[in-house]
């Protein structure tokens, strides 16, 4: 009886551990397939993935870009030096137009994100017509000159003061743009 | 004689389904045969096999046996002269397989045995639980034999607060010397039961109407039974006349236990008993030896049984037989090895499966090796390559959101063609000192200033009109309210005052929609 209940424990056992051994084998070859599948999977998705990414990258036009880059660099103030070469355009064309010019700059202010490496250089600009008739047509015109004149301004606040018979004074509130790493604080 | 057999058989398991109910088993005890029937019968369903069993009769030492295979009755053998002693019952058998030629391994056993007793009791009417206790202690009071007494039951009449219950007593040595001799001989005892459970198994197959019972006269190798049932064939008394008395002739005797047997049916119960059976053999006892002393009709059986018959009545008897005295491990025996063999062919096949799952498996991977290797060093050389592929996508984006930022302008210019406008609406009626544009949160607002010298009626009617050149023209310019009040006020204070000529301050405020 002890001898039949022994074999009986001796096969259970035999049993189990080849089935664990088997289940151990095939779990491991099992997570090989799985792996294997997986790095095909990976490749695959990889390869549809970079395609994806390089069709928005011509899409993007990278080669147009560098010219684009190149115009709105050439919107900037470059530094300082050039702010005041532009001013004095500036002053010699009111000059022309007998309006008499000094400017003032104000505080500068980072640009906001996403834009980085820009200063938002605001200015303001006085005018005085020195001619004795109304200098309003000549402000015009000087307006129409400072908007072609090359970077890029916004006008914020334009003002025109008269005598009651003729516009003397100006004011025109502007902001440029100007390369960061020269901009200091004022 | 055989359709009247098969006719008289046919609802058998009908009523010993029924009848179980009231075998004295345990719970667990229960759960076996049930199980036991379940797989009986699903292995049928699947073998498509009919029952095999070696019917076997032990009559007070007289051994006889059938073949019955596949349902039907093949070969019966007589063994000349009387089993005295257990150990002769081993080689009767063995003798009886090879005279039947007896293919199968399924044995069922009837037993008539001076040591064997059936009793019938009338108990007050109590729960299972009560009754099991008083009928162990009875069987260990009844019992004619030394050693230990196995027992089984079924209860009978039901009424008048009383019960009757059929007991029968068995040696339990006697038992396992016939379980060890079936062992012995490679054999499932399927049936070890008294011969009176086959004359009670006939009671299915009477035409009983409800409301009504009925008596079976049953004579068995010269064993008188009076097996009494209501309707559906249910079990209500069973008695065996008692072999004595033989100065009296048989059938008044037989006559008079009937009449006995009537009038303790009908006292216990209301039912009525209309006619009676008579089941036995012509030699020793008639019909019409027993009808002149009984008033109730007497009607004979179809059939004329002999022993064969009653062995094939034994083959066919059911395994949940109330008083089937093989022990439940002897029962449970087959099924355990047949799920014992299942379970084996099942780890067998699992592992068959499992060992050639990883074979292919390691196949699988062998063949593969090389692409899977190759697929993961190019998927970390695409990761590297898409890594680079984001980075200048990424570039270019800021670069072309830098671009727009600085050559996009969020609003349009307006001052040049306004200003060149605003000559063109102010009249020369007013003038104007002062002009303002500026832009607030995305949008432009205007202030204009100045000084008229007309009347004030023309002043408005002017001031009206820029308003309205202002609000209709290109810049759509909305003019805050408040500015004639404005103006009013300046003629009220000019009232009290004496100028020459009249002179108005104005303002309009506005904002570009």
């Amino acid at each position: 009886m002890a001898l039949s209940e022994n074999k009986t424990l001796f096969i259970a056992i035999m049993l189990a551990g080849s089935l664990i051994m088997i289940g151990w084998i095939s779990l491991d070859k099992l997570g090989e397939v799985f792996n294997g599948q997986r790095a095909l999977q990976t490749r695959t998705d990889l390869e549809q993935e970079i395609s994806g990414i390089a069709l928005q990258y011509r899409d993007a036009e990278p080669v147009a870009l560098q010219t684009n880059l190149a115009k709105a660099d050439q919107l900037l103030i470059r530094d300082f030096t050039h702010l005041t070469q532009w001013a004095q355009t500036l002053q010699e064309q009111g000059e022309r137009l007998a309006l008499h010019m000094y400017y003032q700059i104000q505080k500068p202010q980072p640009a906001s994100p996403p834009i980085e490496g820009v200063t938002i250089l605001p200015l303001e600009l006085h005018l005085t017509s020195s001619q004795e008739g109304s200098g309003y047509r000549d402000f015009l015109q000087f307006l129409q000159g400072l908007e072609q004149s090359g970077p890029r301004i916004d006008i914020q606040e334009i003002t025109i003061n008269g005598d009651g018979i003729k516009a003397t004074h100006f004011t025109v509130g502007l902001t440029t743009w100007m390369k960061a790493h020269d901009s200091v604080s004022l | 004689m055989a359709s009247d057999q098969q006719r008289v058989l046919r609802p058998l398991e009908n009523v010993y389904t029924m009848t179980v109910a009231f075998t004295h088993f345990s719970p667990k005890e229960h759960f076996w045969p049930a199980i036991m029937e379940v797989s009986d019968r699903f292995g049928k369903v699947i073998s498509r096999k009919g029952n095999t069993v070696l019917s076997v009769s032990l009559i007070n030492g007289r051994f006889r046996a059938l073949s019955y295979v596949n349902d039907t009755i093949d070969q019966s053998w007589e063994r000349p002269g009387i089993i005295v002693n257990i150990a002769l019952l081993e080689p009767a058998i063995a003798e009886a397989i090879q005279q039947t030629q007896f293919p199968g391994t399924r044995i069922s056993l009837l037993i008539e045995d001076r040591r064997c007793l059936s009793l019938t009791l009338q108990l007050p009417t109590m729960s299972l639980a009560d009754l099991a206790p008083i009928l162990e202690r009875r069987a260990q009071q009844e019992k004619s034999f030394e050693g230990g007494a196995s027992w089984r039951y079924s209860l009978g009449i039901q009424g008048k607060g009383k019960q009757t219950v059929h007991l029968e007593i068995f040696p339990q040595r006697f038992i396992d010397d016939i379980v060890e001799v079936c062992d012995n001989l490679g054999l499932e005892l399927e049936q070890l039961a008294p011969v009176s459970a086959l004359a009670e198994s006939q009671l299915s197959a009477l035409p009983i109407e409800p409301g009504e019972a009925t008596i079976l006269i049953s004579l068995f190798e010269g064993k008188v039974s009076f097996i009494a049932g209501g309707e559906n064939g249910r079990l209500l008394l069973t008695r065996h006349l008692a072999p004595v008395q033989d100065w009296v002739p048989l059938g008044e005797r037989v006559g008079t236990e009937v009449n006995r047997t009537i009038m303790f049916i009908t006292q216990q119960t209301n039912v009525n008993i209309p006619h009676i059976w008579f089941l036995g053999e012509d030699e020793r006892l008639t019909l019409e030896e027993v009808q002149p002393h009984v008033s109730t009709p007497i009607l004979p059986c179809p059939i004329k049984p002999d022993w064969k018959y009653w062995l094939w009545v034994g083959a066919t008897l059911p395994r949940n037989l109330s008083n089937n005295f093989t022990p439940l491990e002897v029962r449970q025996a087959p099924l355990k090895k047949l799920l014992s063999k299942t379970l084996a062919a099942a780890i067998l096949g699992f592992l068959i499966v499992s060992i050639g799952l990883t074979g292919t498996l390691q196949g699988y991977v062998v063949k593969n090796q090389e692409r899977f290797q190759t697929a993961t060093i190019q998927a970390l050389t695409l990761q590297q390559h898409r890594q680079e592929w984001m980075n200048k996508l990424v570039t270019v984006r800021t670069h072309q959101q830098w671009v727009h930022a600085i050559t996009d302008k969020n609003f349009p210019s307006l001052e040049g063609p306004l200003l060149s406008y605003l000559g063109n609406v102010i009249p020369s009626q007013i003038i104007l000192h002062k002009t303002v544009i500026k832009r607030t949160n995305g949008m432009w607002d205007l202030e204009l200033a100045g000084r008229a010298s007309t009347t004030l009626s023309s002043t408005l009617l002017l001031l009206e009109n820029v308003v309205q050149e202002l609000a209709q023209g290109p810049y759509h310019v909305h003019v805050q309210e408040g500015w004639r009040d404005h103006l009013l006020h300046q003629t009220n204070v000019q009232a009290g005052q004496e100028t020459a000529q009249p002179h108005y301050q104005w303002t309009l405020t506005g904002t570009f929609l």
